[in-house]
């Protein structure tokens, strides 16, 4: 099949015009799509259909819950507490807060699977207590966003839904998830040792030990917290609920801990809790309806072939290809958010690297570890703005904050990419 | 973007209420919305596992009730000045440059709404006839949620457009970022 | 876009199977002959593995024009023009012969006009076999081993009415979510025809399959009203003509398929369970005479086609 040169300028170039003039994303794809199908001669309720279309997935039902969950964990007190539970395995080392920071936000990533929630919940709690302590801001604020980036990959993260369904059902969510898992964690891991490193040398101090007589409270209220991801990870691998089903119940099971346990917040600060989950989810959702209309468009024209072919004509090998698309994904992520790149990139990159033989669970890793580093990369990172506003320090203070760590995320972006078994492991013995 | 005041006190008072009113109306449909799609699937889990029978209706109502509240939540998101858009390039521009080129954002979304009224209510009258399987509704009820998020889309974007639009304070400190990570702020505001 | 009558014609036909299964197949050999036949004056693109849509979104679009054709089952067809729903009345089809002796005949036909009043113009059915049971949990060997049984249904389909007249329970669930829901217990099992119980891997996971035949729904390939009306009268012969061809070259493959499916799943070591099907008509008897009555039109002329071969 031949490519229109004039519908393919007009929904690329179009959307990047539109992009560069300020226009809101979705709106800019949703406005190139109709664009496109005007000149395609296409009848044009068909925008409206593929934008209702997009949403008609029960799959997708899981990401309100998620970030329902993650809004009433974030303000009904869950983040203050996993931060204690964190401080009773961390926190008496030395630079303790700061590895108090990345264990705490490998906890609560796998509450909500979203950066920026993670980094303005654990980031207000932990920046304060981090400066009383004595860290440069600069450096707390560097800790703070980075792991807050990798929390990104431990399941479940509503990315690596939106990313199976980007991915067009062949991918099992579960299976993403479990592959997130190990990444995720040694990720950590790698942050931990950066901390470690970096306190010896510039002389961090030792955190507080947490008194023996709090240490059962503080295990008691932190778990039921943790409780959140392992009840989704759980039911959904044993079987007990599918993936949605269990985020509408951990979205339950958030809303009883918060109000019947923890008791920090009233009930009436529901609807508030309801009202900015919305408006995290209007953006999200408007970006999912507008990329399955512009995904649509490229399939009508024969777009992912064409670019397949057009990069397999440069080179076939697997190396070669594979770092191309990092390098396109660093380069777009730090432009652009997280959500919208899944969405415009994975339907158009998915086909590339499978042809040279990656498994769509290991791109999954490593797509949103890539975009995740992208979050906390000038000149535009949500993650780096939230962390370097809650710390009152400037951009460009908070970059050098957060070098250091590029070093491990870069590293794990490598071992993701070239090797397999990171992200397949778990999956592939869960049977995925 | 600036906001100049309606010239007229009632007209001012009038233009408050309306939007207050619109505001309220948007609110509670996407909140009331998103909660009873957390009821629907929370009782079908409990259906299948208590009652030992699944709900047919379940997941078909949960889905309209997204669909409904993702064209909302378009509305509430012009509102609220929360879609993601990418400010590089135009935040560099000079001042009069940069009050051009905000303009066109609203004048798109204002084109976008009246295709979703247009060509949407047309598409609406399309699947009058056809059913959706499980409740056994017109599917039409599905696409109806495009011509009447349309009409608030039109509205709210039209007011944007001429400045009519108030400016809102975040509900909390890291709100207004986090909605709008990278959005309509520049890096120089967080200094 | 569409032709006047001579002009050339480029149309899109959305299938939901992957490029390899025989109803694909069908849709390529029909595409490939018309732009033989045609010398490359009707082309016709077939986008497989559901590109363009799941089938209810593909019906929708061709609705609507933007896709000119597609193929798609009868249950879906259902949502569009209620009387379809006659084909998924248990056991209302003696065998494959009785089967295909209506659709050839002039009630296929007359079901196939029935579509006109939905806006799509059927070309001609394609074979998709017997449906059938299968299980993780337990063989059933007849109705009463569905007891206490979740099996996942198509929704809104008449098969739902059926399993729970058979003493089973039906739970309706996204069919992406089958194959986990098996093999995790929320569900105990699923019905469908052999090539698919073969192709979605659910033999791995739900290793007994019941052969009690339950429903022979068809496939349609179908156009938009709007488009099919912009062709010439030669045109629309000659597309009728090819289609109803490739339903032959269709049903070949289908059948050639399930003997494949049925060595996979015999090596695979699936239970594959004859068992006799005439318990399991028995168990839905007051069901088949209540949409019987239902659809009168329908059951005459299927029980005319019992007597024409
Ligand atoms: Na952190
Ligand atoms: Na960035």
């Amino acid at each position: 099949m031949s490519i229109d040169p004039v519908a393919v300028s007009i929904l690329f170039g179009g959307f990047v015009v539109l992009l560069l003039l300020r226009v809101p994303i979705a709106l800019a794809l949703a406005a190139s799509s109709v664009s496109a199908a005007l000149w395609l001669g296409l009848p044009l309720p068909v925008i409206g259909q593929k934008l209702i279309q997009a949403l008609n997935s029960f799959p997708l039902l899981a990401i309100p819950f998620f970030i329902l969950a993650g809004e009433v964990m974030s303000s009904g007190g869950v983040a203050r507490r996993l931060i204690d539970l964190a401080n009773v395995i961390v926190g008496h080392f030395r630079g303790g807060l700061a590895m108090l920071n990345v264990v705490a936000s490998t906890f609560f990533g796998g509450i909500s699977g979203s950066a920026v929630a993670d980094t303005s919940s654990v980031g207000s709690v932990m920046l304060p207590m981090m400066r009383k302590q004595g860290y440069p801001t600069h450096y707390s604020v560097g800790v703070t966003v980075s792991s807050a980036a990798q929390g990104v990959l431990i399941p479940p993260s509503h990315n690596m839904i939106i990313f199976a369904l980007a991915a067009g059902g062949g991918v099992s969510i579960g299976g993403v998830f479990m592959a997130g898992l190990l990444p995720g964690i040694a990720v950590g891991v790698l942050l931990l040792i950066i901390c470690a490193l970096l306190a010896q040398r510039h002389g961090h101090p030792k955190g507080e030990r947490i008194s023996a007589a709090e240490v059962p409270r503080v295990i008691w209220q932190g778990s039921l917290g943790l409780l959140t991801p392992i009840i989704v990870i759980g039911g959904i691998l044993s079987g007990v609920f599918t993936a949605t089903e269990s985020a509408a119940v951990a979205c339950v099971w958030a809303i009883v801990i918060t109000f019947g346990v923890y008791r920090e917040v009233p009930l009436r600060a529901l609807p508030g809790m309801l009202r900015r989950s919305m408006s995290t989810l209007s953006t999200v959702l408007f970006l999912i309806a507008a990329a399955g209309a512009y995904g649509y468009l490229l399939t009508v024209m024969g777009v992912p072939e064409a670019l397949t072919r057009a990069i397999l004509s440069v080179s076939d090998n697997t190396a070669v290809v594979l770092l191309l698309c990092n390098v396109l994904l660093l380069a777009l992520g730090a432009v652009m958010d997280m959500a919208p790149l899944i969405l415009i990139t994975t339907p158009i990159l998915l086909p590339v690297v499978t042809s040279v033989g990656m498994d769509p669970m290991q791109f999954g890793v490593m797509l949103i570890l890539n975009l995740a580093i992208g979050l906390i990369t000038p000149p535009v990172g949500s993650v780096l703005f939230v962390g370097s506003a809650l710390g009152g320090i400037r951009v460009e203070r908070a970059v050098k904050g957060v070098l250091p760590f590029y070093v491990p995320l870069l590293i794990a972006l490598l071992l993701i990419t070239f090797v397999p078994q990171i992200s397949l492991f778990v999956p592939r013995m869960l049977g995925f | 973007m600036s906001q100049p005041a309606p010239p007229h006190p009632v007209a001012a008072r009038m233009h408050r209420m309306t939007l207050r009113t619109l505001d309220g109306i948007t609110d509670v449909l996407t909140t009331t919305a998103l909660a009873a799609m957390v009821v629907v699937i929370s009782w079908q889990v409990f259906c299948r596992f208590v009652l030992q029978f699944t709900p047919g209706w379940s997941s078909e109502t949960a889905l309209l009730l997204l669909a409904w509240l993702a064209l909302l939540g378009i509305a509430t998101g012009i509102r609220d000045h929360g879609h993601i858009a990418l400010g590089v390039l135009v935040d560099r521009l000079p001042r009069p440059a940069r009050a051009v080129i905000g303009r066109l954002a609203p004048a798109l979304m204002v084109l976008f709404g009246i295709y979703l009224v247009q060509q949407g209510s047309e598409f609406t009258r399309l699947m009058a006839s056809s059913t959706l399987p499980a409740t056994g509704l017109p599917t039409s009820v599905r696409y109806a949620a495009m011509p009447v998020a349309g009409v608030l889309i039109t509205c709210y974007s039209g007011l944007h457009l001429f400045g009519l639009l108030p400016e809102r304070q975040p509900t909390r400190p890291d709100a207004a970022t986090a909605n709008d990570p990278g959005g309509d702020r520049d890096d120089e505001e967080h200094t | 876009g569409g032709s006047a009558a001579g002009g050339s014609v480029s149309w899109r036909l959305a299938e939901t199977h992957p490029r390899d299964y025989p109803t694909t197949q069908a849709d390529i050999w029909f595409a490939d002959q018309l732009r033989e036949r045609t010398n490359g004056r009707i082309d016709i693109e077939v986008f497989p593995d559901a590109q363009l849509g799941e089938e209810r979104d593909v019906m929708e679009q061709v609705k609507l024009g933007s896709v000119e054709m597609t193929r798609t089952n009868a249950n879906l067809v259902t949502e569009f023009v209620s009387s379809w729903e006659a084909f998924g009345i248990p056991y209302v089809f003696d065998d494959e012969q009785h089967f295909w002796n209506f659709l050839n005949g002039p009630g296929g036909k007359r079901k196939l006009e029935e579509l006109n009043q939905a806006g799509y113009v059927g070309l001609t059915y394609y074979d998709s076999g017997a449906r059938n049971f299968y299980t993780g949990s337990g063989p059933v060997e007849e109705p009463s081993d569905l007891h206490g049984q979740n099996i996942r249904v198509q929704p809104g389909s008449l098969t739902s009415e059926m399993v729970e007249a058979m003493g089973g329970s039906a739970t309706t669930m996204n069919f992406s979510e089958v194959y986990s829901g098996l093999e995790t217990g929320v569900i105990d099992g699923a019905e469908n025809n052999l090539p698919s119980y073969v192709s979605t891997g659910h033999y791995e996971v739900a290793d007994d399959i019941t052969m009690d035949k339950h429903q022979r729904v068809p496939e349609v390939l179908m156009v938009g009203q709007q488009v099919w009306n912009q062709l010439g009268q030669q045109d629309k012969e000659l597309v009728r003509e090819v289609a109803e061809e490739s339903t032959e070259v269709q049903r070949d493959l289908w059948k050639k398929e399930v003997e494949k499916a049925r060595q996979t799943l015999e090596q695979e070591g699936v239970d594959i369970h004859d068992v006799d099907t005439a318990k399991f008509r028995a168990a839905v008897s007051g069901m088949i005479d209540k949409y019987e009555g239902r659809f009168g039109d329908f059951t005459s002329a299927v029980d005319e086609a019992r007597n024409t071969d």
